[in-house]
């Protein structure tokens, strides 16, 4: 059995017959930290909707800690963790209530004490008691990592997850994050447009475009990169030109 | 050729919107000339009372024709439109008639419900005299409505506060630890029944309670006519909130490992129980209306 935390083989996706992924195959392996790159309408979205379960692909597999998610979802969603979009939260909830239906859904009898710290460490927890739709978006986006983190997860999957933390709490939710995946092995997931996180963070990073998965790029390739002068944009937009001719 | 055009790019779903409009009204249309008897007389109080009837569609025009104008004053600086270069006349134009389409809809109403009344009148030959007298009235009251809204300053606009304002909070400040449960997600159809209530909502819907209310109803049973009509309404909006956040709750969850029979277990137990309660109350509130109007 391979120690990857997310396998996806031959993955095809669309809504109706629009056609939105086709042919994609990613492995992130354990303490790994894979950054989803690409244009607006590209395709990263659904990818990670069908890598969670919100969307049915049309083809293809999807193992998440070695368990399909077509055959086996009770158990691989297990190990998923998910960070959703802010809006997606249930207004009418408190913070405590939606930590709670997400705990009492992975069957858990407490939560952890490290993730009580990161609360206090984001100074999320004089929110706690708050309805959800009076919370900033910020204060939301802290909410949906604090979900994302319950249960310690294998397979970390984070959508935007920066947009509108304060510059000091998306620090602490970075250096969380990394630290996790050195101690517990699991993968993170992350589709972002913000490149110093590629930059700073990122151990492989791969190029969607046009419903493929067209380029990667490891650490080394993207430190090389920046000793050549060259920003990680700058080869994207080398990359998307050259398959736009191609 | 542009009538040709625009016919084409109609979408289905409009030329089924209008089937399912004329579907309707031909509905309502049978149904009033085969109850005429009944109509004709609840027309015929309508129409002793032109000047009442005046007065109302002339409120509700001013009223409707206000709350636009406010509207359109608040939101056309922000419109994604407002950088547009537009010659002033077109603009003014275009505002006139965005903030007096509701009154034009409600003329276009209440002049097909004239048009069925006279039919059916015609038809059984009796005179429409009264009628048009009392359309004339409703229309000439929309008509000054609007008149009369341009003339009173402009309401502040609706900025609508979180649901959740509206929603009862529990007193206890006590610090408690995070108890892992689905509990709460029956809670949130109940509280969506109260962030559905909004102090606004609830005053248009009794208005027209208490304004079909014969003259000399008494306050005890017209208590009980509102209690019965908010009860049942309560319960209507319990009905539609659970299937919103079975749907919501269900998109939610659908990343963790939550059997639906769980999920529809626990989101749909509190607002039964809740069911269970107002539909007791709702027993007793008309069993005491039945007593009261069983007296002599």
């Amino acid at each position: 059995m391979s120690d990857a935390r997310l396998e996806i083989v031959g993955l095809r996706a669309g809504y109706g017959r629009r056609v939105v992924l086709e042919e994609i195959s990613l492995a992130i392996g354990a303490g790994e930290w894979f950054v989803l790159l690409g244009p607006n309408g590209c395709g990263k979205s659904t990818l990670l909707d069908c890598v969670v379960g919100r969307l049915q692909p049309a083809g293809g597999e999807i193992r998440i800690a070695g368990l399909s998610l077509t055959n086996d979802p009770l158990q691989a969603k297990q190990r998923l963790g998910y960070g959703c979009a802010p809006e997606r939260l249930p207004g009418l909830l408190t913070a405590r209530q939606c930590l709670e239906v997400h705990a009492g859904a992975k069957g858990l009898t407490e939560v952890a004490p490290d993730l009580l710290a990161l609360a206090e460490d984001l100074r999320f927890l004089p929110y706690l008691d708050s309805f959800v739709d009076t919370l900033s978006l910020g204060t939301r986006q802290k909410l949906s990592v604090l979900l994302c983190l319950l249960g310690d997860p294998q397979l970390i999957v984070l959508d935007e997850a920066f947009n509108g933390l304060d510059p000091g709490s998306a620090l602490v939710v970075k250096r969380h994050l990394r630290a996790r995946l050195e101690r517990s092995g699991a993968a993170l997931l992350l589709a972002t447009h913000a490149l110093d996180i590629v930059e700073h963070h990122a151990d492989r990073t791969g190029l969607l475009f046009d419903g493929r998965l067209r380029r990667e790029w490891s650490k080394p390739e993207i430190s090389a990169l920046r000793q050549r002068g060259m920003g990680l944009d700058e080869a994207m937009a080398a990359a998307l030109a050259e398959q736009s001719r191609a | 050729m542009i009538a040709a055009n625009r016919w084409r790019r109609r979408s289905r779903t409009d030329v089924l919107y209008a089937v399912a409009a004329a579907t309707a009204w031909l509905l309502v249309t049978a149904g009033l000339l085969w109850a005429r008897a009944s109509f004709g007389s609840l027309l015929g109080r309508f129409a002793r009372h032109p000047v009442l009837l005046a007065l109302v569609a002339g409120l509700a025009a001013a009223a409707l024709t206000g709350r636009r104008r406010a509207h359109i004053q608040s939101e056309a600086p922000r419109s994604w439109l407002a950088a547009v270069p537009v010659a002033p006349l077109v603009a003014r134009a275009e505002s006139l008639t965005l903030t007096v389409a509701p009154v034009i809809w409600i003329g276009a109403a209440v002049t097909l419900l004239f048009l069925t009344a006279a039919a059916a009148a015609l038809v059984d030959g009796m005179p429409t005299a009264r009628l048009t007298a009392a359309y004339g009235a409703a229309m000439a009251g929309l008509g000054l409505g609007t008149l009369m809204s341009y003339l009173m300053p402009l309401t502040r606009p609706e900025v609508l506060p979180p649901g959740s304002r509206y929603v009862p909070k529990s007193g206890s400040r006590r610090a408690r630890p995070l108890e892992p449960s689905l509990a709460p997600l029956g809670i949130w159809a109940v509280r969506y029944v109260f962030a559905s209530a909004r102090p606004e909502a609830v005053t248009r819907a009794t208005i027209p309670v208490l304004l079909l209310m014969p003259l000399g109803t008494f306050a005890d049973a017209a208590m009980l006519v509102l209690a019965i009509a908010a009860v049942s309404a309560g319960m209507l909006m319990l009905i539609v909130a659970t299937l919103k956040v079975s749907a919501s709750s269900a998109s939610w969850l659908r990343p963790l490992p939550v059997r639906r029979a769980a999920l529809a277990r626990h989101v749909v137990l509190r607002p039964l129980v809740a069911f269970g309660i107002a539909g007791g109350v709702l027993s007793w509130l008309l069993w005491a209306f039945h007593t009261y109007a069983g007296k002599p």
